[in-house]
């Protein structure tokens, strides 16, 4: 089933000296329940893709559909807050806040209960296999491994249809690196996400149930290692 | 989910930010508070003032130059130094009259009328007052009255004293050269008592010595004396048919003149009480009924203002109506000191130029000591008060004398604190014959407070505004503008524009709030300590200020007003508030209008 598309999509962005054409025309579709690589060179325009799927900004040209819904006529605060979640590569934590704050943040937004958020901020922050000691941490006391599987865990606090990640396993290890990429794909496979993933790293794009090549602006669909 | 509680949270996690912010907000908005109360307590205090003090000038024309003299007594048989000023020509009381001079008052150089009153009794029984007196007499051996010379009376044309002796002692005291009197030959002299010489008649009676002749005073409108042909002389012969002649209708005139007097009071007529020393002193109130209303003045009310003895010596009371005669008017000298001529320019005693009823409007007291002044600067026994606008007709031809301005004659009243500013324009006008005195019961040391207060009031007002301004500013950069990232993050996050901006505003404004609040409520306190430092703490007893009436009650004493107003504190504090709040919405409205994806890569799409 067709969640997200994407239609001769374009973007741009304005430098003091230049414009810069980020995305050219790409069309690109997503199913539920599957897990896609975006891969590509740095600067291709890979996490600007992502960044428009997440509903951080309106193409120039082309359209967005959600489930066959204009991403236009979407209320995009709402998208973003119950159906799209994004982990970014700079993490992109609240560094005021605590690891599980962090977490609850979006489940509170969501009208969850404080209590409620808590349980469940526990429960996804050892699901990305941190230690209970890193509840009451702030991100800087934490290392960037950590701090990407904080992300993570906010990530799918949110609990969307749609999982957007940027590099998320850029700064583990290998086998922390496994270990995210499982947790990705059963969030794809058991609870019937869409996860897109940008990486660079070939295990990961190994691991995707499908590959979209982005290359000067433009997107192309891959045949897929498995 | 409690936006607030986040907002805050996250203020709570800077706390060195946090507090300064607070410590420096307060402390901005004490210096606001305290200078708005200061500001407040300055104009109150200024207006407190108004009310209480006033400010008059007295001018007095300089004389021109002073001259030694001598004049002879026949007591001691030498000359004896006299001093006597030479005014030159009259400086009229219009060269007052200047642009830029903002008097509330004057200025005005006051007449005193002379008043016959017939039906009031003047003097107490056991009263008594030099006797003066116009006879005929006669010496009883030829003799030059270079010392007493005894003298059979044998007319008299005015005496106060009727059972005078038969005989009297005549001595031409202040003349060196006295002319010599026959026996048999009748004189017509006016005389007065006093001046027992040392010689065989110390117990009395006593001596009389020349006191008025043929003279006159009167001055035309223009404050000219007007010429005369009245001979000038003190002592005359009668000669049969004397009274016939122009001379001798003029001695009757002189024993009319003086009999009139003898039933006068003295009335001045003003446009403001204050501007007599007397009572802007407050040495002279109203002890029963009132002052004179702006009314009264402007109107031209026949009200009038008696002293208590006056009023209790004729059973008076306030309301009854008070006949007055007038005669003649002096612009000279003042009404406890009258020097003019009792002969017009005619040689006729005056006539009455205005008859009416003032009704008494308030009863006049004298503190105790009040008299200690010099004769001139007294209100004179039974003076009448009245405004000048009350009297209908013109005096112009009945000027029994008219004189250089004098300090007790001529006075001004101008809004307190101007005196620097009268003075700056006056001396612009280039007039060196005026000596201008001023008296403001200690204003201008009160107002030396009151501009240190507005002075200090503006520097603390600039202070605390600039003060928190730059607080807000460089705090909501702090807060605001360095926090794009978690505006961005939160709105990726799906927080709403609104939910971004409360987020972002509420924890900043809670802050604020709280040291709004302390800042005002150390301002308030701080005001009435600044107040205290900058004045120096002036008492003084504003028992009789205004027409109040004397109640015999204990001395009231104030100062300046030095208690703060909330009023103020909470307005300064609103508006503290109201800036943290706009400065904090402009700069969260710069991050609100970009798009997430912006923030969060730092580039403009």
């Amino acid at each position: 089933m067709e969640r997200l598309r994407a239609e001769k999509v374009s973007y741009c962005y304005r430098t003091k000296y230049q414009t810069i054409e980020a995305l050219k025309e790409v069309s690109c579709s997503f199913a539920a329940a599957r897990m896609y690589a975006v891969v590509g060179e740095s600067g291709s325009g890979k996490s600007t893709l992502l960044s428009l799927l997440a509903g951080l900004d309106v193409p120039a040209a082309g359209e967005i559909l959600i489930e066959g819904e204009n991403l236009r006529d979407m209320d995009r605060d709402r998208y973003r807050r119950d159906t799209v979640s994004v982990v970014y590569q700079a993490f992109h934590l609240f560094p005021l806040l605590t690891a599980m704050e962090n977490v609850m943040y979006p489940m509170q937004l969501q009208g969850i209960s404080r209590k409620e958020a808590c349980r469940r901020a526990g429960m996804l922050i050892r699901k990305v296999g941190l230690p209970e000691k890193i509840f009451g941490q702030f991100p800087k006391m934490m290392s960037g491994g950590e701090q990407q599987r904080v992300a993570i865990a906010r990530a799918l606090a949110a609990g969307g249809k749609i999982l957007l990640a940027d590099e998320p396993t850029g700064n583990l290890d290998s086998e922390n690196e496994r270990h995210i990429v499982e947790i990705l794909k059963q969030c794809a496979h058991e609870d019937g996400l869409t996860v897109i993933v940008i990486t660079h790293n070939p295990a990961v794009a190994a691991a995707a149930d499908g590959i979209w090549r982005m290359c000067d602006g433009r997107l192309q669909e891959e045949e897929s290692g498995k | 989910m409690s936006i607030l509680y986040h907002s805050l949270r996250r203020l709570r996690r800077t706390p060195v930010q946090t507090i300064f912010f607070f410590l420096l907000l307060s402390a901005a908005s004490a210096l606001l508070a305290a200078g708005g109360g200061l500001w407040k307590l300055s104009g109150e205090n200024r207006a407190y003032f108004e009310a209480i003090f006033q400010t008059i000038g007295t001018v007095e024309q300089k004389p021109e130059r002073i001259v030694d003299e001598e004049i002879w007594d026949a007591e001691t048989g030498m000359y004896r130094p006299h001093v006597r000023r030479e005014y030159g020509e009259t400086i009229p009381v219009s060269v007052l009259s200047f642009d830029g001079a903002d008097y509330i008052s004057g200025p005005e150089q006051r007449a005193w009328y002379s008043a016959y009153v017939p039906e009031y009794l003047l003097m107490d029984e056991n009263e008594g007052t030099c006797n003066i007196m116009i006879v005929e007499a006669s010496p009883l051996e030829d003799a030059v009255p270079a010392g007493p010379v005894a003298m059979e009376v044998r007319r008299i044309l005015y005496t106060f004293y009727p059972e005078n002796a038969p005989v009297i002692y005549y001595c031409d005291h202040n003349n060196a050269h006295p002319e010599k009197l026959y026996a048999g030959h009748t004189y017509v002299m006016c005389l007065v008592d006093g001046f027992p010489h040392g010689w065989p008649i110390q117990q009395g009676p006593f001596e009389y010595i020349p006191y008025d002749g043929l003279r006159s005073t009167q001055a035309g409108a223009d404050g000219r004396l007007l010429d005369n042909d009245l001979s000038g002389k003190y002592v005359e012969e009668v000669t049969p048919g004397f009274y016939e002649t122009e001379n001798g209708k003029a001695w009757l005139e002189l024993a009319a003149e003086y009999r009139e007097r003898l039933w006068s009071v003295p009335v001045t007529a003003t446009d403001n009480t204050d501007l007599i020393l007397p009572f802007y002193d407050q040495e002279v109130f109203a002890a029963q009924g009132r002052g004179f209303t702006e009314e009264d003045y402007a109107e031209g009310r026949k009200v009038c203002m008696v002293s208590r003895r006056f009023a209790n010596r004729n059973g008076l009371q306030v309301g009854a109506a008070l006949h007055l005669r007038l005669r003649y008017a002096n612009y000279a000298d003042s009404a406890s000191g009258g020097r003019e001529g009792a002969l017009t320019a005619s040689g006729r005693a005056y006539s009455v130029w205005e008859d009416d009823n003032w009704e008494i409007c308030g009863i006049y007291d004298m503190l105790p000591g009040a008299g200690n002044k010099s004769r001139d600067y007294r209100l004179a026994d039974n003076e009448v008060i009245i405004p000048a606008s009350s009297v209908r007709h013109s005096d112009a031809d009945h000027i029994a004398a008219f004189g250089p301005m004098k300090g007790y004659t001529t006075s001004f009243e101008i809004p307190n604190g101007s005196i620097d500013r009268w003075m700056e324009l006056w001396q612009a006008q280039g007039i060196d014959g005026l000596e201008i005195t001023f008296y403001d019961r200690g204003y201008s040391r009160l107002e030396e407070g009151l501009k240190q207060m507005e002075r200090m009031a503006l520097l603390l007002l600039a202070g605390g505004g600039m003060s928190a301004f730059g607080i807000l500013v460089f705090f909501c950069h702090l807060f605001i503008t360095k926090q794009s990232m978690r505006t961005a993050i939160e709105r990726s996050l799906g927080m709403r524009k609104g939910q971004c901006l409360w987020s972002l505003l509420s924890g900043i404004l809670v802050i604020a709030l709280c040291g709004v609040i302390a800042g005002s409520i150390a301002g308030y306190y701080g005001t009435t300590g600044a107040a205290k430092r900058l004045t120096r703490v002036e008492r003084f007893d504003r028992r009789y200020s205004n027409g109040a009436l004397y109640t015999g009650e204990g001395e009231e004493t104030t100062t300046y007003l030095m208690s703060g107003d909330w009023r103020v504190c909470a307005l300064t504090g609103s508006a503290v508030a109201v800036l943290a709040a706009a400065t904090a919405l402009v700069k969260i409205r710069r991050n609100l209008r970009q798009e997430p994806l912006a923030l969060l890569s730092g580039r403009e799409v």
